[in-house]
């Protein structure tokens, strides 16, 4: 399987695990959503043949910096600097709120990477909504 | 046997996770004297540019932070720098309990604006919650360059 092919099928993956993750898990699924970005943006990159990143330094580095990829920027980052904190607090529920996962994290950073990357690859998909599970009293 | 040849031909080791915060005083032909952390040294090795002109870029860039975050004071409650890994991370503080997804749009601009203005390297921007901010900051090692501390003191000019 190519580079770009193994990315793509990672992305498809994690949108997947998305639709599982109970309510109540913020900080997991926060994470999810960002490697969902992650392999969406590496798909791009294994389609523009830009290689040998290998660690998140790199790729930021390569996002920040590249003109074209100022709108995934824009989303990635505050994406990547919200996986990276939420995980470690005691209460995450209070910095996200499950309620706002879909509007705010997906709506708002998920969806613009994955558009930017269909259209920079020329090759748009046909993504299902990400609908994620509905909170409920059990769950809080 | 040459005990002076060996000393100059054998390097000065500074290692970061021991000599990180150690104060490293050079002694310049010209008579001045530069103090510095070895955590700053490091950093202006990295991109081969001298202490002196790495500490300005960083003052100048604390200081064009603390100027923005002032700007967004309705918003912001605190902000640090900490010098980390040989990046300069800044956490952002919002007054808000919860992500301030707003406030991130404006730190992933910030981001680049920063990069394209200022020669130091690595920079991590994000947001983190006053009441989990000791999960994040050491308060030996963070420089508060806007808001307060706890609610405790004003805060500092961003100087070295």
């Amino acid at each position: 399987m190519d580079s770009k092919t193994a990315h793509m099928k990672q992305w498809m993956h994690n949108r997947e695990f998305l639709r599982t993750i109970h309510a109540g898990y913020p900080d997991w699924a926060v994470t999810a959503i960002f490697y969902t970005g992650l392999h969406a943006v590496d798909t791009l990159f294994a389609h523009l043949k830009i290689h040998g990143i290998t660690s998140h330094r790199e790729r930021n580095d390569v996002l920040l910096r590249t003109n074209r990829f100022s709108r995934i920027w824009s989303a990635y980052h505050p994406l990547y600097n919200l996986s990276r904190t939420i995980r470690y607090m005691a209460r995450p529920q209070d910095w996200v709120p499950w309620q706002s996962l879909e509007r705010e994290v997906i709506g708002r950073y998920l969806t613009p990477i994955e558009t930017s990357v269909q259209n920079l690859t020329g090759e748009p998909l046909e993504l299902p909504r990400i609908k994620l599970a509905t909170i409920t009293a059990e769950s809080k | 046997m040459n005990t002076n040849k060996d000393s100059l031909s054998d390097p000065v080791e500074l290692d970061e996770s021991r000599d990180g915060e150690r104060r490293f005083l050079f002694h310049l032909s010209n008579d001045h004297r530069i103090l510095r952390t070895g955590r700053e040294v490091i950093a202006a090795c990295q991109l081969d540019i001298s202490v002196e002109v790495w500490v300005e870029e960083l003052n100048d860039l604390l200081l064009s932070v603390q100027k923005w975050a002032t700007g967004q004071a309705a918003r912001i409650a605190a902000c640090y720098a900490v010098l980390s890994g040989g990046k300069v991370c800044l956490f952002v503080v919002p007054q808000s309990r919860t992500f301030d997804f707003d406030l991130a749009d404006e730190l992933a601009t910030l981001s680049r604006t920063l990069f394209q203005q200022y020669n130091v390297g690595p920079i991590e921007l994000g947001q983190i919650p006053a009441h989990e901010q000791d999960r994040f900051i050491h308060p030996g090692d963070a420089r508060l360059i806007y808001g307060l501390e706890n609610g405790a003191h004003e805060a500092v000019d961003a100087q070295p």
